[in-house]
């Protein structure tokens, strides 16, 4: 049964992951809806809540819709730029107007003008241009152009100006004369001029017929230009196309080339600044005209006695009772004085935010300024108040926000949803990843980073695009389309992150974690060796640090107490560093005494510290485990050797009785030849274990070491005849022939003489016993000089075995102490065991070969002196 | 005749030795351990002792040194003991000879007769005027009047070369000839290529005036040096 429903469960599980699935992706199809919604929304409200007046935007906030009109910020702001326009247009309007109206002849004197700004006016050259043509010149597309001479030709052509003005400038003289004496006092010429500004376009063309002796004039001064191309120094003389208020060429004011540079500055700035001002003064006209707006304003200016009155208020004379009257009768008005500190107002522009904007124009009005500023707020005239008040009407406000903030609370809720969802694979709770979800999780945060940003930036560029152009329809598709692809993007990274952290593979994803991993690695490795690390750096740290402390605390001027305490502890340290190292050399000493054999030595640990005493007294034991271990194997051997030793003695006393009774019995007198053979045999045999048990001894003497050398100098050739003046008969008996071939005596040898003698014995006895009858036997000795200069004896005997070898040359030593393989009937087969190793306690080489039946023994010892 | 104490724990043995010494004509006393032997000493005249050294109650060395405080008879060890260290040990502590076991009858009666014969000499060679060309060493004698040799009194017969190269030693005991030198003062011309002519004969000698040519008592061979006759007592 429930094995079944195991099953069930396991099929029915896939489906269950679709379907959530499934609902999942719906859900977020929602929450995009939501997010879009509420952007939408907001959208919705901030574009209204901005709108453009006159070129400006103004902020309607959704927030103030409670209050009145008159008291909401884009009031307050429409009113304060007002006040900045009518205190600029009236800082124009003197510029431009004579009693009110635009004055196009009214002399302006360049300098002046130009330094307006500066507190006290200079005047060193009055060169006074009628306004009209100022502001023509600036509308010309080039502005003044101007032409190069040098400075030779422009003194020339001032010299020349001059003269002519001397000759024929007499009429002109007296046309100014009038206006004269009032060039040099203000800064504006104020000349009454009934020409309107409407007709100025009449006038420019008017003014260009005079000017056809100019360009005559211009065309001779460029040929000039021409001819003096190759002067050094040039001035920029003006192409006149207007000339000064006076007529006469502007080079007729000017002294010097200097001056005139001056002066064309002055000018270039004039009419620069004029045609600015010029442009502001039609807009201000048009926007502050009684007739186009609700605000209304007043600026009287009272200088010299003379009282000017600004303003487009429906309004005689410049009484300030029947001025403040009227303004008190509006819905919202302003009353300024700085002179007599008086501020009146029922708006909520403030008595700063009006002096800052005084500040600004300050420079263009005498102290004796009152400025009055009021609103009707009836708001007949279709201005910007008016369409603000539209505006702050009828922009969707509450409503709006209310919707976007509850759809950006559903929103939150079905993302809160989506995040205990996310990547719920299936009721056993396991995490399902998509492919994103594997990248390093730094790169996909860039990339969602990026991602987000970018959308959102384009959207919000869009959107702030058609805002500008006030293309509603098109911002809020653009709006709603780029919230919803920018939500949709922020939510599948934000799932693919909740999904990371679900998984547990936010953290070991990171690029950084697994760097940080293999650098913790490198640490763990350090860390496990943390005793050395310890020991070593921090007392070195520590140390360094002293020291850097000890020399940085000194005086900056020579070498202090600091540095000598430096020193001393370095001094100190250097001893100690020392003495550790003199220590761990006498450990070294030590292990190398051991290990060359002195199992004896004994480190001395009395005066040894730390890791040094430790490693000693190790050392130490070690040398006495070795020697310990040694010993005890020597004890062994000896044991073994005194074990052979006293079992042969106690079998060779039974031998020796067995000996002798075959000896008495061969001596009866017996018939029986049986009996006869059987004697023979046994004495044959009990001469043989007479051999054996003496060969016995000698071989465990030797193998353990039992043994004492007599060692002396001696002559291996005498040695070499001796024994074979022993052998030689024994040789003959078995026709054998010797084949001898000997070095020139004495070849000497370091050895022990009976030893020696032991060694050949038995090496001729094996020849004699298994050479083959009738063959040769080769003796032979040479001396071979090594590479390393010390000169070695070689022995070598060689003969033909009447056996065949049926052994290796290693085994023919061995035989006897690996007993495997079968013994020959004679000798013991321990000769040449005995040979060997007496061979090699005198520190000779011992060496058999067999080829064949050839069997050759080498004998090589060290020559001495 | 010499009388002769055997002593030895084995009895075989013993009794063995008892059968060799009696052919020779010698009168035996047996003992089986050192205090047997001291015991017979003080009762019986006792010309030679034979003592074996690994005995109960009272062993060979110590048996040696208490006879040595009241006798000077001459004893000869028999030990199965073969090594340096106990001939030595045995020849130190007042012993005149050390044979191994299994010992060479022969060899052993050999060295019996020499040392009864030189005990019982002794006395009145001391006081002998010794003849100019008579030279000795030991039981060795050279009679260069005569060209005779005896050893332990019996006649040794050596060819002249043998006799010439035993005389030059035995004139010059204790020094060490090498081939060469033999061959040069012998021969009397320059030894070119030494060969074993010299060695053969020193064999020969030994052969004839050794009783064991292994071990010889008289002309020793000092291996890769040379031949020599020791300095005797």
């Amino acid at each position: 049964m429930k094995k079944e429903e195991n099953e069930k469960r396991a099929k029915l599980a896939p489906i269950a992951a679709r379907c959530r699935k499934g609902s999942r992706m719906a859900m977020a199809f929602l929450e995009i809806i939501l997010l879009t919604f509420s952007a939408a929304c907001l959208g919705l409200v901030s574009s209204n809540a901005v709108i453009r007046l006159s070129g400006r935007p103004y902020y309607v906030s959704p927030f103030s819709k409670t209050e009145s009109f008159e008291d909401a910020d884009v009031f307050h702001d429409i009113l304060h730029d007002s006040l900045d326009d009518v205190v600029r247009y009236c800082v124009i309007r003197g510029q431009m107007e004579t009693d009110g109206v635009f004055d196009e002849k009214k002399e302006i004197d360049i300098e002046q003008y130009a330094r307006h700004f500066e507190e006290v006016p200079v005047t060193e050259t009055s060169v006074a241009y009628r306004l009209g043509d100022l502001i023509q010149w600036g509308q010309s597309r080039d502005g003044i152009s101007t032409s190069v001479y040098s400075v030779e030709d422009v003194e020339e052509m001032i010299r020349k100006a001059h003269g002519i003005e001397e000759a024929a400038g007499e009429s002109a003289v007296e046309s100014v004369a009038a206006t004269d004496t009032s060039v040099n006092e203000e800064t504006v010429y104020i000349r009454e001029d009934e020409d309107s500004f409407e007709a100025e376009y009449v006038l420019e063309e008017a003014e260009y017929a005079p000017d056809e002796a100019e360009y005559e004039k211009q065309a001779v001064y460029e040929e000039e230009v021409y001819e003096q191309e190759k002067e050094e120094r040039y001035v920029n003389v003006p192409i006149e196309r207007y000339l000064p208020a006076d007529g006469q060429s502007i080079l007729a004011h000017v002294e010097s080339p200097a001056q005139l540079e001056q002066m064309v500055t002055y000018l270039n700035e004039t009419v620069y600044m004029l045609k600015k001002n010029y442009i502001s003064y039609k807009k201000y006209q048009d926007m502050y005209d009684q007739e186009e707006t609700n605000f209304r304003y007043c600026v009287l200016v009272e200088k010299d006695g003379k009282e000017t009155l600004y303003s487009n208020a429906e309004i005689e004379g410049t009484d300030r009772q029947d001025i403040n009257g009227y303004f008190a009768g509006m819905g919202k008005y302003l009353c300024f004085s700085p002179s007599d500190f008086t501020f009146e107002s029922n708006t909520s522009v403030s008595e700063e935010e009006v002096r800052g904007v005084w500040e600004k124009y300050h420079y263009a009005y005498s102290d004796d300024v009152a400025v009055w500023i009021g609103v009707d707020t009836r708001y007949l005239y279709e201005d910007a108040f008016q369409s603000a008040l539209e505006s702050y009407r009828t922009a969707p406000g509450y409503p709006y926000i209310l919707l976007s903030i509850i759809s950006g609370i559903a929103a939150l809720a079905v993302l809160l949803v989506l995040t205990v969802t996310a990547g719920r694979k299936d009721t056993a709770g396991r995490i399902g990843l998509c492919w994103f979800d594997r990248w390093y999780t730094e790169i996909s945060a860039g990339i969602g980073m990026s991602v987000v940003f970018i959308l959102f930036a384009l959207t919000f560029i869009g959107v702030g695009v058609y805002r500008d152009a006030d293309d509603q329809v098109r911002m809020m598709s653009i709006l709603i389309a780029g919230s919803a692809v920018t939500g949709g993007a922020a939510l599948f990274f934000y799932l693919s992150l909740v999904r990371r952290i679900k998984a547990r593979i936010f953290w070991k994803n990171f690029l950084i974690y697994r760097l940080f991993l293999n650098l913790k690695k490198i640490l763990m490795g350090i860390y496990d060796d943390s005793r050395n690390v310890v020991r070593l750096w921090v007392p070195y740290l520590i140390f360094t640090g002293v020291n850097l402390l000890l020399i940085s605390a000194d005086n900056p001027g020579g070498p202090g107490g600091g540095t000598f305490a430096a020193v001393v502890l370095d001094l100190c340290v250097g001893v100690f560093l020392y003495r550790n190292n003199r220590t761990r050399r006498n450990i070294l000493d030590g292990i190398g005494n051991i290990r060359s054999g002195d199992l004896d030595y004994q480190i001395d640990v009395e005066k040894m510290h730390g890791d040094n005493r430790i490693l000693a007294e190790a050392v130490n034991s070690i040398g006495n485990g070795i020697r310990q271990a040694v010993e005890t194997s020597m004890k062994d051997e000896r044991m073994k050797a005194d074990l052979i030793t006293n079992v042969s003695h106690d079998i060779k006393t039974p031998l020796t009785s067995i000996i002798n009774y075959v000896d008495l019995i061969k001596r009866e007198p017996i018939d029986n030849e049986k009996i006869k053979n059987y004697l023979k045999v046994l004495e044959s045999k009990s001469q043989r274990l007479k051999q054996l048990t003496e060969d016995l001894v000698e071989v465990s003497k030797i193998s353990s070491g039992n043994i004492e050398l007599q060692c002396s100098k001696l002559d291996l050739v005498e040695l070499m005849h001796q024994a074979l003046g022993e052998f030689v008969e024994r040789f003959e008996e078995k026709g054998l022939h010797l084949v001898v071939s000997m070095e020139e005596s004495p070849l000497l040898i370091y050895a022990d003489a009976r030893r020696i003698w032991r060694v050949v014995e038995n090496l001729f006895q094996n020849v004699s016993k298994y050479a083959m009858d009738d063959t040769r036997v080769y003796v032979e000795t040479k001396k071979i000089a090594e590479e390393s200069g010390a000169g070695r004896v070689r022995l070598s005997i060689k003969n033909i075995s009447d056996q065949p070898l049926n052994m290796d040359a290693e085994d023919l030593t061995e035989r006897f102490i690996r007993g495997d393989v079968s013994r020959t009937t004679e000798g013991s087969g321990l000769g040449l065991s005995i040979a060997k190793n007496l061979t090699e306690l005198q520190k000779g080489r011992f060496e058999i070969f067999s080829d064949g039946d050839l069997f050759k023994v080498v004998l090589t010892f060290a020559l001495v002196g | 005749m010499s009388n002769i104490l055997v002593c030895d724990d084995d009895r075989a043995i013993v009794e063995a030795i008892e059968i060799y010494l009696v052919q020779e004509g010698y009168q035996v006393y047996k003992a089986y351990d050192g205090r047997e032997a001291i015991r017979i000493l003080e009762t019986q005249e006792v010309h030679l002792l034979i003592i074996d050294v690994m005995m109960p109650k009272l062993d060979g060395i110590h048996a040696t040194l208490k006879i040595r405080e009241k006798y000077s008879i001459p004893i000869i060890i028999l030990s199965a003991k073969s090594e340096d260290a106990d001939k030595i040990l045995g020849l130190n502590i007042g012993a005149d000879d050390y044979v191994t076991k299994p010992f060479n009858p022969l060899e052993l009666t050999a060295r019996v007769k020499s040392h009864l014969r030189r005990y019982t000499k002794l006395g009145s060679i001391g006081n002998m005027e010794e003849p100019e060309q008579i030279y000795r060493a030991g039981g060795l004698v050279m009679n260069d009047m005569t060209k005779e040799v005896t050893v332990d009194e019996e006649s040794v017969k050596l060819t002249p070369i043998e006799y010439n190269i035993l005389l030059l030693l035995v004139k010059n005991q204790g020094k060490v000839f090498s081939i060469n030198q033999i061959y040069e003062s012998i021969w009397n011309e320059e030894a070119i290529g030494a060969d074993n002519t010299v060695a053969v004969h020193i064999r020969h000698i030994r052969e004839k005036i050794e009783i064991n040519p292994k071990e010889p008592r008289y002309l020793k061979v000092v291996w890769g040096v040379g031949y020599k006759v020791d300095k005797q007592g």
